[in-house]
């Protein structure tokens, strides 16, 4: 996978940079007091000089844990925020110029943000929507059917809106960000407190989304299923700093440092803690978790040392495999 | 210019169905504020009697015309409050706003007009309660109606964009009231209404036409009591426009320096 250009490039960020700059004080009296005389800052960097480039149609899971500057970076890719240096285009736009074309072509969702009036149905809200993005009315009644089929909005929309749940108030709050079929989307967190159920909905209708409109998605999620299902290509973040930018696959080959030993067995107890970390046992079966570069050493002796009807050498699952980069801190 | 027309009704109608969810409230809300005018129309009406039944022109029956209008001018005129942009910004809830194509002064003008006429459908009706129990004296002349609408519209305006360019101040400070309490102590006396203008002195009434109070609320007021000449409503006229265009142009230095600074801090 080679990594667009400049000048193909749906987003292109390079050397990025959100210095913030914080008041800083010792808490008590005496503090408080020598604040007011001389406030003492601390400069803050949420982003530090990061560069990737996102190809049109590309869905990429943007992964870091709090405070990592991942929403931060969104904020300056859909113009909320100044950079303090580097050089930001979407769509050929300067975000932070917030031109009314580069508005009309992004959308950022961003957790559970309300842009819907609360007190009458999301429909009205649509309508509003409509006439903002000066969307055709043909166009928006065939979105506004995609969005209730792909959604299963039903008949969600005639309802007031804060008489919703919370699933489906992400989904109906996600329609409305995506009315005026915007090429790129900022999403951030789309799937933060819902269920299981929602965000599976929400993760097909994204992917769907993505497929039929050949739209640029650049996601952060907490939940490792919405990246795995959505994005072949992920951005790790730490400290402001990008540790990873590539495949999935490559992620975990990079920086797992263990492998998954799954062992069907015959009957009876067998002491396996000679041979890795015992993670599960089971009637019949165990999961070992071995270091990398044992694996080979450990599998051939558990094939010559005990009875195994089966084994397979798994990868950790993606959520271990994230924990362990940023238990790492290192850079690339 | 046509969309952004089409956005103030489509952005209205919205806020009225939004308004009608709450008309209970606002028509208690709005019972609550007759306090105040029926306050200084018995106290008005008082000191006018005691000094031989006129003071500065106005009459009992006079100043209870002059405090009817003032319920319903008072209630146009009810502009963008600093409160809520601090709790806006307070909240982060300034982001959905300026990730739309349309400006949010736009997005609250409109909201601000469609609470008004869910206000009217209790305020006329009061107002006409009013009429009955003080029974005012109030010639009627066509020009002065007709004069008065865009007095109104003009003296709402005026009002909503030196608030809203002051209430930009909270990107700033998150403490906007301190401002806003001195801005309100001057209107209250500047502007008609805690009683007209012509009732102040000499001086006073020069410092309230050299400053922009009188024009968002006591000239409108007057201009529809048949109190001006038509040249002195056409100077009044040029009072309002010259302030708007000083007020925009304060809003657009203002909301640059503002938006710059929220870009800078994060919202």
């Amino acid at each position: 996978m080679s990594p667009p250009s400049e000048s193909t490039s749906a987003v292109h960020v390079d050397g990025l940079t959100k210095v913030y700059r914080v008041p800083e004080r010792e808490p008590g009296l005496r503090a408080a007091l020598r604040s007011l005389v001389r406030r003492k800052m601390k400069e803050v960097r949420a982003v530090d000089d990061i560069r990737f480039d996102i190809a049109p149609g590309e869905v990429i899971g943007f992964l870091g844990p709090n405070g990592a500057g991942k929403t931060t970076t969104l904020k300056m890719l859909s113009g909320l925020l100044y950079p303090t240096a580097g050089v930001v285009t979407v769509l050929g736009h300067v975000p932070s110029r917030r031109e009314r074309e580069f508005l009309r072509r992004i959308t950022l969702v961003m957790g559970q943000r309300n842009q819907l009036a609360w007190d009458i149905p999301a429909g009205d809200s649509f309508e509003l929507n409509r006439v903002i993005y000066e969307i055709e009315p043909g166009q928006f009644r065939d979105t506004v059917a995609v969005m209730v089929e792909l959604l299963e909005l039903g008949d969600l929309l005639r309802k007031p809106v804060r008489n919703l749940s919370l699933g489906e108030r992400m989904k109906v709050e996600i329609c409305a960000s995506l009315l005026h079929r915007p090429p790129v989307l900022f999403l951030d967190e789309p799937t933060l407190g819902l269920d299981v159920t929602a965000q599976r909905r929400i993760r097909e209708f994204l992917a769907e989304y993505n497929q039929r409109y050949g739209s640029t998605i650049l996601l952060t999620s907490h939940y490792m299923a919405d990246v795995q299902a959505l994005c072949r290509r992920v951005i790790v973040i730490h400290h402001g700093k990008i540790l990873y930018d590539g495949d999935l696959a490559g992620l975990v080959a990079r920086f797992s440092t263990h492998k998954k030993i799954v062992l069907k067995l015959e009957a009876g107890e067998v002491d396996l803690t000679a041979y890795g970390e015992v993670v599960e046992r089971g009637p019949g079966m165990a999961v070992l978790l071995v270091p990398k570069q044992e694996t080979s050493r450990a599998t051939a002796r558990l094939l010559s040392e005990i009875n195994v009807i089966d084994l397979t050498v798994e990868d950790p699952p993606i959520e271990q495999v994230i924990e362990e980069v940023f238990a790492q801190k290192a850079g690339p | 210019m046509r969309s952004t027309l089409a956005y103030y009704a489509a952005q209205m109608r919205v806020a009225f169905a939004d308004s009608m969810q709450y008309r209970a409230a606002i028509a208690l809300q709005l019972l609550g504020k007759f306090g105040e005018p029926i306050v200084y129309l018995v106290v008005w009406s008082t000191v006018a009697r005691q000094s031989g039944g006129e003071v500065a022109g106005f009459t009992a029956d006079t100043f209870a015309g002059y405090f009817i209008v003032w319920t319903l001018v008072r209630q146009m005129t009810v502009a963008w409050s600093p409160y809520w942009m601090e709790t806006r910004i307070r909240k982060g809830e300034y982001s959905p706003l300026l990730l739309r194509p349309v400006h949010p002064f736009h997005f609250d003008t409109a909201n601000l007009m469609a609470g008004k006429w869910v206000e009217l459908f209790t305020l006329v009706p009061t107002m006409a309660v009013l009429v009955l129990v003080f029974r005012p004296s109030v010639q009627l002349q066509v020009w002065c109606v007709l004069a008065f609408v865009p007095a109104l519209l003009m003296g709402f305006f005026l009002r909503h964009v030196w608030m809203y360019s002051m209430s930009l101040t909270a990107f700033w400070t998150t403490r906007v009231t301190a401002l806003f309490q001195m801005f309100f102590t001057v209107e209250f006396f500047l502007s008609g209404r805690i009683a007209p203008i012509s009732l102040l002195p000499e001086w006073g009434q020069q410092w309230a036409r050299s400053l922009p109070f009188v024009w968002m609320f006591g000239f409108p007021l007057e201009l529809l009591l048949g109190r001006f000449s038509p040249a002195e409503a056409l100077a009044g006229f040029a009072h309002q426009l010259g302030w708007l265009a000083f007020g925009g142009i304060v809003f657009v230095v203002v909301w640059r320096a503002a938006i710059r600074r929220y870009s800078a801090v994060g919202g």
